[in-house]
């Protein structure tokens, strides 16, 4: 009697011990995103789109529950390394996600690598050498956003296409700027165009009529990439000075006609054009499933960063389902993302071998529609992969880097000097 | 002093006990919170005891750690080179800073010490070659005998203890009660024929020096650096963390340190509006505390021992 009081007390203490039990805890997330500072927006876009996939599966996957652990990176990569060492070691997450600032993925590449975590870049941050060969490259990173170069090499494309031959370009002097840049110089001296002109203002530039009224004329297009508030002032000046009515817009990753900008910028947006992996417009049943209920969550349109969350979400859920919620197993959960194919919000979606998605990339239009100011898809790009248009082998046969090609892009043959 | 001893004896042991006590995160997190002490020291060096206001004293910590970064990930170099450089490009933008900066006090020092700061920043931001600009650089890897998180966490208490035992030194040699002094009264010290201008320099540059080390073992502790290193709100967050702890105490600003880091800490893995909750207890410090923390302790806990 008295012995099988001791067991039954004894025997619960035990359990937790052994690994078929340890596997009922939950499956725990670690999403680390800027929830303070300048990119709150895009953080919080990416958790509402992370939730929403979540919420919809009921937070549960293979047989167990979904955590998710929220940390606010503040911007700073030294403060997002401190979070993901909080989030792998105290609170013991099987797997990093979110990530919009590249500086605090690159902080964290190295700690998650040696630690062998997965990180699921499901948030803005597009550094190229993440998910391609080479010192940077972690096999343990897997990207359901963009890259830096693709919306770029789109951009170029399409220009190319509409007989655009020369262009002048204006894109914020930092690090994301060249890479960006980089792309489309790249990817538009192939076709046979030329960029007759770089100019590059500082981030935090409020005058842009010095620069506007510096554009080349004659060329058949501008072409830029200035995040931020940085497009607001510059597309105000640029209207205002007469320069649209004369020169076409190509706006790289939308951020000067970023959805919650255009009432404000009103007819001025009018007809520029931009790319990006996402339009809120898409008629799709995912994607109106999607914006109505993000709408429904935030009371705005999702940008891409939501619908990015959303599919770094789904792939992780795919993944854990792959190996019956046998997360802890790194090396087949990995696995388990390569063959993972769905329909997202953004379009048919699919991974190659680095952990890179393949996606579409979509050329926008602003119009007035019934809705008022919109994104409007013109032209679809669709299998988009991290190298295209071009394969892996040409890309790694180029000789300089893109933010070594600063000053350098109006000369297509340095552009495209091999090794 | 029987009490002094005894206190540094508890403190020996709690924190040479502590990695083989607690779990590995806390190991890191105390690691950065002995770095960012020494840090604060630093400047209370400065502040505290000579008092010389800067709002540039990040430019000493960041430029130690983007020397040794560059050295050791660019250009492939030893630590055993990486790492005096970094103290020597320390001390040697001090001695820039002080000449530039010491013709003015007051906010006006604090101005300068700001520009020259953001002078520092920019050139980390704009020179991407070397740099890696926004996007830092990573991939630096710590000596092979302190690599992992154990042995770095003793590395990093001896150095900062040992620091501390020079620092108290210093303010108790004849010359650092000279700099004290000068704090109280300049033309007085000048009057009795002590060379103000040269003492203000000298403790310039050796707040320099320690602030470097403190960057240089951040760096490691990291093993990346970016241009946050030594951007203006780092130089306020130290400039807080000496406020709270209590301006002039040396120990004061290490538990400031402590204090601002743990807050942080687990107060925004709570809530998204940590920002609000710090800045309440901010200014509920600067209210209830003015001579901070530790000298909350004193009025507190001495006055009644006193009787």
């Amino acid at each position: 009697m008295r012995a099988s009081w001791i067991a039954a007390g004894v025997l619960p203490l035990m359990l937790p011990i052994t690994s078929s039990f340890a596997q009922q805890g939950p499956i725990k997330i670690g999403l680390i995103l800027p929830l303070s500072g300048t990119f709150a927006p895009n953080g919080e876009d990416t958790l509402t789109g992370t939730r929403i996939y979540f919420d919809s599966i009921g937070n549960q996957v293979g047989g167990r529950k979904i955590e998710l652990i929220i940390e606010d990176e503040q911007g700073r990569p030294d403060v997002g390394l401190t979070k993901a060492r909080k989030l792998v070691e105290n609170d013991k997450v099987q797997i990093l996600a979110g990530f919009v600032s590249t500086a605090v993925a690159l902080a964290v590449n190295d700690y998650a690598r040696e630690k062998k975590i997965p990180m699921v870049l499901s948030g803005d941050a597009g550094a190229n050498e993440l998910t391609m060969p080479g010192p940077l490259y972690n096999p343990y990173i897997v990207r359901t956003s963009q890259n830096g170069r693709t919306p770029a090499a789109a951009a170029a494309a399409f220009a190319y296409k509409n007989g655009w031959r020369k262009v002048a370009t204006m894109t914020s002097d930092y690090a994301g700027g060249f890479d960006t840049i980089g792309g489309f110089a790249q990817a538009f001296c192939k076709l046979g165009g030329t960029i007759v002109q770089e100019q590059y203002p500082p981030i935090n530039t409020n005058d842009y009529g010095p620069y506007v009224t510096n554009v080349q004329s004659g060329v058949d297009g501008v072409v830029t990439f200035l995040p931020g508030s940085a497009g607001l002032k510059f597309v105000k000046q640029f209207d205002e000075l007469g320069m649209k009515a004369k020169y076409p817009l190509m706006d790289i990753f939308g951020q000067i006609v970023y959805e919650p900008f255009l009432p404000q910028l009103g007819d001025a947006a009018l007809g520029i054009y931009s790319t990006l992996h996402y339009a809120p417009t898409i008629k799709t049943p995912e994607n109106e499933a999607f914006v109505a209920e993000y709408m429904k969550r935030a009371k705005r349109i999702p940008s891409d960063n939501g619908a990015d969350g959303w599919a770094g979400a789904h792939a992780i859920a795919d993944a854990a389902k792959a190996v019956d919620g046998k997360v802890e197993d790194t090396e087949k959960f990995l696995a388990a993302f390569r063959p993972d194919k769905f329909a997202s919000p953004k379009g048919n979606i699919s991974f190659d071998k680095y952990g890179q998605l393949i996606q579409s990339m979509y050329v926008r239009k602003v119009e007035k529609t019934a809705d008022g100011y919109a994104n409007v898809v013109v032209e679809k790009f669709d299998n988009v992969d991290q190298f295209w248009p071009m394969t892996e082998a040409e890309l790694e046969s180029y000789k300089y880097r893109y933010s070594e090609l600063k000053g350098s892009m109006t000369n297509c043959a340095k552009v495209l000097e091999k090794k | 002093m029987a009490r002094i001893l005894l206190f540094i004896a508890l403190a020996a042991v709690v924190f040479v006990a502590l990695p083989f006590v607690v779990p590995s995160y806390y190991v890191g997190l105390t690691t950065k919170i002995l770095i960012f002490a020494l840090f604060a020291m630093s400047l209370d060096l400065l502040i505290g005891y000579t008092g010389l206001a800067s709002l540039g004293h990040a430019a000493f910590f960041g430029i130690s750690a983007y020397t040794i970064a560059v050295l050791s990930v660019k250009l492939r170099m030893s630590e055993w080179i990486a790492f005096p450089a970094g103290l020597t490009m320390a001390i040697a933008l001090g001695a820039v800073f002080a000449l530039l900066a010491l013709r003015a006090r007051g906010s006006y020092l604090l101005m300068i010490t700001l520009a020259l700061a953001q002078v520092v920043w920019g050139i980390a931001f704009g020179w991407r070659t070397m740099t890696g600009g926004d996007d830092g650089l990573p991939g630096l890897r710590r000596p092979a005998f302190v690599s992992d998180e154990t042995s770095f966490y003793f590395l990093v208490l001896g150095l900062v203890a040992a620091s501390t035992v020079v620092l108290v030194a210093l303010i108790r040699s004849p010359f650092g009660l000279a700099l004290q002094g000068i704090r109280e009264s300049e033309s007085r010290m000048q009057a009795l024929g002590f060379n103000v201008w040269r003492h203000q320099f000298v403790a310039f540059v050796i707040a320099a020096a320690f602030a470097g080390l403190a960057g240089a073992l951040y760096v490691y502790y990291n093993r990346f650096v970016s241009p946050d290193f030594l951007h203006v709100v780092r130089s306020a967050e130290v400039l807080i963390m000496v406020i709270i702890g209590g301006v002039g105490t040396l120990l004061g600003p290490a538990i400031g340190a402590a204090a601002i880091i743990l807050l942080e800490d687990i107060i925004s893995s709570q809530t998204q509006h940590w920002l609000l909750a710090l800045g309440i207890i901010y200014v509920a410090t600067t209210l209830f505390a003015p001579r901070g923390l530790i000298g909350l302790y004193r009025e507190r806990f001495m006055a009644r021992r006193k009787p």
